[in-house]
């Protein structure tokens, strides 16, 4: 090491309170700027991503921010069901990969996602271990649910009851642990993923119970040509297993079974246009491109993170008037140090030298302690989609 | 080792000055300078050193005439060639005893800091009673163990000519008569010229000559 390394080490070390204090006022304007252009990158990275994998998006007229946070992120949303009929629809047309999504439902705080198996192929998801659902009340958990929950194959997992003293409305469904998704650093690892046919079980539109022939003349209390009404006590299936599977089954009418959302993958682009057309033409539905709303989206994080800039070039334009002002008045109390460097022989590049280095040494902690901070900071925050949940 | 000739000095506003007709010292030879304050012995001593530049005159150091050196020469020389001690010591808290000794060598180009050169600053620690305090900061030294630092620092470049400015000054005098003692006897052993600037008539018998400020030219 130098000799004017060495002074100057000694010296940074040795005022340890001025140090101290310099290293945080440098490494704070350092640490915001960064953290936050960083968080942001990634958030706008994660959303586009998101967003452009799915073309189209079909749902409720409403919010179209709720309605693509719904159905890309799996927030919790006000938005009213969209129909199967407009499922079915879109999907007959041939004009492209309609995927239905239901994600009105939680289990254990984590959203539940009921959909087809054309979703694991256009997120890419494959399971790690176990399958992806084959049959009703069949769960395949994202990696980090699973992780979190400590479950695996095998393993229940309950549906969260939305009216918890309400008995007309369908009881919590204790689901079986198909399969662990591989983990993407998506959302897709948050949800627990279920075929739209269990979501229905959920929505209590679906469900199983004792052959109505066969069960006790007691808990029948009224019969018409057309219904029989059963008793309170008889209680519905809360468990779809290989002995009950076949008595699940809905009553109300297909068409109008509940989706939140559509995902659609036209084949080209007059399919969209067609699609969109006949679903804005509705007043019920609205169709949007994910994309377009995202980059909305991020206008106002844009504007917030300008904001941000703003603030950290104003403190940062502080600190270096605050750190010259301590240099100089630094510069005052060490002047008798410097006079007897000088008088010792000790050359003026020297002196500046010295006092450069002490400057470069707290800076490079400063920089040290900015980028630790950050790194801990995007530990602590480590998916920007986590903040939707 | 220095030779003063037909030197005038006067500081910026003209409120002081000093003239110097012709002052010569011989290498190990031992010169004290007295003189009342004001008179200008540190000037006289800076003017030594090529700290300060004459307005009129020469000052030859080492054979070289300083005037006709650039500043960072005349720097180059100071540090290789003289040992200076002050009577506030100036030593810098935030380094090791050691490291106050090694200083010279941490600030110059011109002089490289070897495995000999960290060994000599041992042995003159040692020699000069320091040794087991070279690891500590000056504020937990004696007022005399930081004299010998100083003294040390002075040395440690194996100078031509110390250069002490009331080096005993803020000593007492049990402690002023080692240190002189310890300055004479590292002196001695490399033939090291001695110029001690001095209040204390008491020390003057020890040196080979003794020179008055007023009566080397007098004060302007």
């Amino acid at each position: 090491m130098s000799g004017v390394w060495h002074l100057s080490l000694r010296r940074v070390l040795h005022d340890r309170t001025r140090t101290v204090i310099l290293t945080l006022c440098i490494a704070v304007p350092v640490f915001l700027p960064l953290v936050t252009g960083i968080l942001v990158g990634d958030y706008e990275r994660d959303l586009v991503a998101r967003g452009e994998s799915v073309p189209l998006l079909a749902g409720a007229k409403g919010s179209r921010f709720d309605l693509v946070l719904a159905a890309l992120y799996f927030r919790s949303s006000e938005l009213d069901p969209i129909p199967w009929s407009e499922f079915e629809a879109l999907a007959a047309a041939g004009e492209g990969l309609a995927i239905p999504l239901n994600t009105r439902f939680t289990a254990q705080g984590r959203p539940v996602v009921g959909t087809s198996p054309e979703y694991y192929e256009l997120r890419g998801l494959a399971a790690a271990g176990g399958t992806t659902p084959l049959v009703l009340g069949d769960a395949c958990l994202g990696a980090r649910v699973a992780e979190e929950l400590g479950l695996e194959p095998g393993d229940p997992i309950f549906s969260d009851q939305r009216e918890l003293y309400d008995i007309s409305k369908p009881p919590a469904l204790k689901l079986r642990v198909s399969g662990v998704l591989a983990p993407r650093g998506t959302p897709d690892d948050h949800a627990v993923f279920v075929d739209v046919k269990t979501a229905w079980i959920l929505e209590g539109i679906s469900h199983g119970h004792d052959d109505a022939t066969e069960i006790d003349d007691s808990l029948v209390i009224g019969r018409s040509e057309t219904a029989v009404a059963f008793s309170g006590a008889l209680i519905e299936f809360n468990e779809v297993t290989e002995e009950t599977l076949a008595s699940f089954h809905h009553h109300a009418d297909a068409a109008g079974l509940p989706l939140s959302a559509v995902l659609f993958l036209p084949s080209d682009d007059k399919a969209a246009t067609l699609a969109k057309a006949r679903i804005n033409a509705s007043e019920a539905w609205q169709m949007v491109a994910p994309s377009a709303v995202i980059d909305d989206l991020l206008a106002f994080v844009f504007r917030i993170k300008a904001l941000l800039d703003t603030f950290s070039l104003v403190l940062g334009a502080c600190t270096a008037a605050m750190t010259v002002l301590v240099l100089l008045l630094s510069m005052r109390i060490r002047a008798r140090e410097m006079d007897t460097l000088n008088r010792i022989g000790c050359s003026r590049s020297t002196v500046a030298r010295l006092y450069a280095t002490e400057i470069a040494l707290v800076v490079a902690f400063s920089l040290l302690v900015a980028l630790g901070a950050a790194a801990a900071a995007l530990a602590v925050v480590p998916d920007m989609t986590g903040l939707f949940h | 080792m220095f030779a003063l000739a037909g030197v005038r000095y006067a500081y910026p506003g003209g409120g002081f000055g000093l003239a110097v007709e012709e002052l010569a010292v011989a290498r190990g030879e031992r010169v004290a300078c007295v003189g009342p304050s004001g008179c200008g012995k540190t000037t006289l001593v800076d003017l030594i050193a090529g700290i300060k530049l004459p307005n009129a005159g020469t000052v030859h150091l080492a054979g070289d005439e300083l005037s006709a050196l650039p500043d960072d020469a005349r720097r180059a020389r100071r540090i290789t060639t003289i040992g200076m001690v002050f009577q506030e010591f100036e030593l810098l808290d935030y380094l090791s005893a050691l490291d106050n000794v090694l200083l010279p060598y941490h600030v110059s180009r011109e002089l490289d800091l070897t495995a000999a050169v960290r060994e000599r600053a041992r042995t003159l620690a040692r020699e000069t009673g320091i040794e087991h305090v070279l690891t500590r900061r000056p504020r937990r030294l004696s007022q005399g163990e930081r004299q010998r630092v100083a003294v040390c620092r002075a040395l440690v470049t194996e100078p031509s000519l110390l250069l002490c400015d009331e080096a005993t000054g803020n000593l007492d005098p049990a402690t002023a008569k080692t240190t002189l003692d310890l300055l004479f006897e590292q002196a001695g052993k490399r033939g090291t010229a001695v110029f001690l600037v001095t209040h204390d008539h008491g020390i003057l018998d020890r040196f080979d000559r003794v020179v008055d400020v007023r009566e080397l030219g007098g004060a302007a």
